[in-house]
């Protein structure tokens, strides 16, 4: 923009400093001109008639015989020189002093002639006299004459030399103008380039700052809003780029705590399955090795010491199992929900065929997520559905989409007709060990709600339970459609 | 040559009798020669240390290898046996107590023969013992008790 607007004011000075420039050469031929020639126009008429005035003077002075008269001869003789030197450059210096000269010399032979007459003096040397005078009067106004010549020629020339120069500024003018409108015209393609590529470069880095690349800023070495933009941005991404750089100290830091949790669990797991093995396996040898010397609750307590370091087995597997959830990356990808959940199903079957159970399967319902971890999900879902409608008949498991209220996420449920729970206590579910139900009703650790809510929480959705003791329970989470062109942190 | 001993690499005493009464149990009477820890092990197998002077041509037909050793632990010791021409065909069988123990040794890909889970229940470690003797039971097995009872 500025350029644009410099090169107008360039090109406005160089029209107006040109017609400036080319008027006054215009003006000095016409000054030339007027001093070189119109002077000259006036002179010889003027000089003629002072001559004249001059003669006559003579001529009176004779007449009157007064002396006076004859004296004032000499003013007129001034006035002659005055208008002589008024024309001033106009006459050529040479030529003035020549007319000069002859003047002095006709005006002293006529005052001579002229005092002799009044003298009344006569002869034949008044007569030869008289006639020099005439001659020299002569020879003024020849003088006169050939001084106040104009040379037509120059004359000509200099008209024309003026006529060409005003042409020679018209020229210019166009040319200038011409030359002012192809350097708008350049510059500003050149600046709309620059523009362009600044816009581009621009856009550039900005998508490269979005992509959390941050390590070279925007060059951008504009001046005007761009350059400005350009620079905040700049400044933009540097502190972003501090963020980032705070951030992955955080997970570095996040990192190693998670391997050093790792390290800590696996060896607490490690260590505890030690002497579990000891307690188990000791006491089914004390079982078979000296069963002749056992009673039946001897026995007894043996089994539940067995049982009890078993199921103690199964909680640091199952802790463990859980506490890997949270690390394990996502690899997401669209799944067929529909098949998951079959296949959920037809193993829970194959693990159980005493079970009749009724499975519907809501088709063609799709997910978006980590495919090992949304098994796990389902299985804890259905497999929490079909154990606790063990004690049912007619068993019925629903899987399917809800009603989500947000287009940005998809919503699934699991239902099923079984022994429910108490809503009162419905917070509790989802917390790792929380069971509503007694091991001798219903088996297991109490592990798998907590998993499948660390899992649908990984992925970014939600999850909610709602039942009613002796009639069923319903699960029901949401899952984040693949965002398009998002990137991740 | 390879005899028909079993090396068994165990720290925890607990499971050195719950594995030799495994053993027995599943009447397998192959000599069982007890390393402690790693290092010991290493000394058994090349006749060095505690072990000098023993004749290294004789090999165990079978290492039960726990991981968590002290000193050096056991998957240096399975590294050892696998670089050295003397023991690299020696079956080797780890003892793991976890699935992730099991997978890291996977990971270095040392080579293995295969691997069992030290079970916290009596039962499934008898079985995994009886799978185990699939191994080098296939034995001639009078030579074995032979050997046990004269040695
Ligand atoms: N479909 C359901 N119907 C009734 N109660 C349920 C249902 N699903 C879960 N619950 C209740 O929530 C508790 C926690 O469920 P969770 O899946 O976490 O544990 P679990 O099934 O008992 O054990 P695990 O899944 O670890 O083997 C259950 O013990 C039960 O009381
Ligand atoms: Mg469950």
């Amino acid at each position: 923009m500025m350029g644009i607007v410099g090169v107008t004011i360039l090109a406005f000075a160089a029209i107006v400093i040109s017609s400036e420039v080319l008027g006054h050469h215009v003006e000095r031929q016409l000054a030339t001109i007027q001093t070189s020639y119109m002077p000259k126009l006036d002179l010889e008429p003027e000089l003629d008639a002072d001559l004249e005035r001059i003669a006559r003077g003579f001529q009176d002075a004779v007449a009157t015989h007064d002396p006076d008269v004859l004296r004032e001869t000499s003013e007129l003789r001034t006035r002659f020189d005055e208008e002589l030197d008024a024309a001033g450059t106009a006459v050529d210096p040479r030529a003035a002093r020549d007319l000069k000269d002859a003047l002095n010399a006709y005006y002293d032979a006529a005052y001579d002639v002229s005092r002799r007459m009044m003298a009344d003096e006569t002869g034949e040397g008044l007569v030869a006299a008289a006639k020099a005078m005439q001659a020299k009067q002569a020879r003024v106004s020849e003088r006169i004459k050939s001084t106040a010549a104009i040379d037509r020629r120059a004359l000509a020339g200099a008209f024309a030399e003026s006529v060409r120069a005003e042409a020679r500024a018209r020229n210019y003018q166009l040319w200038i103008a011409v030359a002012c409108l192809g350097s708008i015209l350049g510059l500003s393609f050149v600046l709309s380039r620059d523009l362009i590529v600044a816009v581009s470069t621009l856009s550039k880095g900005l998508r490269r700052f979005g992509e959390g690349d941050f390590r070279q800023p925007i060059e951008l070495a504009m001046r005007d809003e761009l350059g400005d933009l350009a620079a905040h941005a700049n400044q933009m991404a540097a502190s972003l780029a501090r963020l980032d750089a705070a951030r992955a100290r955080a997970e570095t830091a996040l990192k190693a705590s998670n391997r050093e949790l790792e390290a800590f669990s696996y060896s607490v797991a490690h260590d505890l399955r030690a002497p579990l093995r000891g307690i188990n396996g000791f006491s089914h040898a004390l079982m078979e090795d000296h069963a002749d010397k056992l009673d039946g609750s001897a026995k007894d307590y043996l089994n539940r010491i067995a049982g009890a370091a078993g199921r103690m087995g199964e909680l640091i597997d199952a802790l463990l199992a859980f506490s890997r959830l949270s690390r394990a990356e996502l690899q997401r990808k669209t799944i067929d929900m529909t098949r998951l959940a079959e296949s959920v199903v037809e193993q829970l079957r194959s693990s159980h065929p005493d079970r009749k159970v009724e499975f519907v399967n809501e088709p063609g319902v799709e997910g978006f997520g980590d495919p090992t971890l949304l098994r796990t999900v389902l299985e804890n879902l259905l497999g929490n559905a079909w154990k606790f409608t063990g004690k049912r008949d007619g068993a019925r498991i629903t899987f399917g989409t809800a009603v989500s209220e947000d287009a940005t996420e998809r919503a699934y449920f699991v239902g099923d007709n079984g022994a429910g729970f108490d809503m009162e206590y419905a917070s509790k579910l989802f917390a790792p060990f929380q069971r509503l139900h007694s091991a001798n009703q219903f088996a297991g650790t109490g592990i798998g709600l907590a998993s499948v809510q660390r899992i649908i929480e990984r992925h970014g959705g939600r999850i909610r339970a709602e039942g009613t003791l002796d009639q069923g329970a319903r699960f029901e989470f949401t899952l984040p459609k693949p965002k398009e062109g998002a990137f991740s942190c | 040559m390879l005899s028909q001993s079993i090396l068994l690499v165990e720290d925890n005493a607990d499971d050195e009798i719950l594995t030799l009464r495994a053993l027995k149990k599943n009447n397998i009477v192959n000599p069982v020669i007890v390393a402690h820890d790693g290092v010991e092990a290493l000394e058994y197998l090349f006749g060095t240390g505690a072990h000098a002077g023993r004749d290294v041509a004789e090999q165990p037909q079978l290492v039960l290898l726990d991981l968590n050793l002290p000193r050096l632990g056991g998957l240096d010791v399975l590294r050892r046996i696998r670089e050295d021409e003397r023991t690299k065909l020696i079956s080797v069988v780890v003892l793991t107590s976890s699935k992730e123990e099991e997978d890291i040794v996977r990971s270095y890909s040392l080579g293995a023969n295969s691997f069992v889970r030290k079970p916290v229940e009596f039962d499934r470690f008898t079985d995994a013992v009886k799978t185990l003797g699939l191994y080098w039971l296939l034995l001639n097995e009078s030579v074995a008790r032979r050997r046990a009872t004269g040695g």
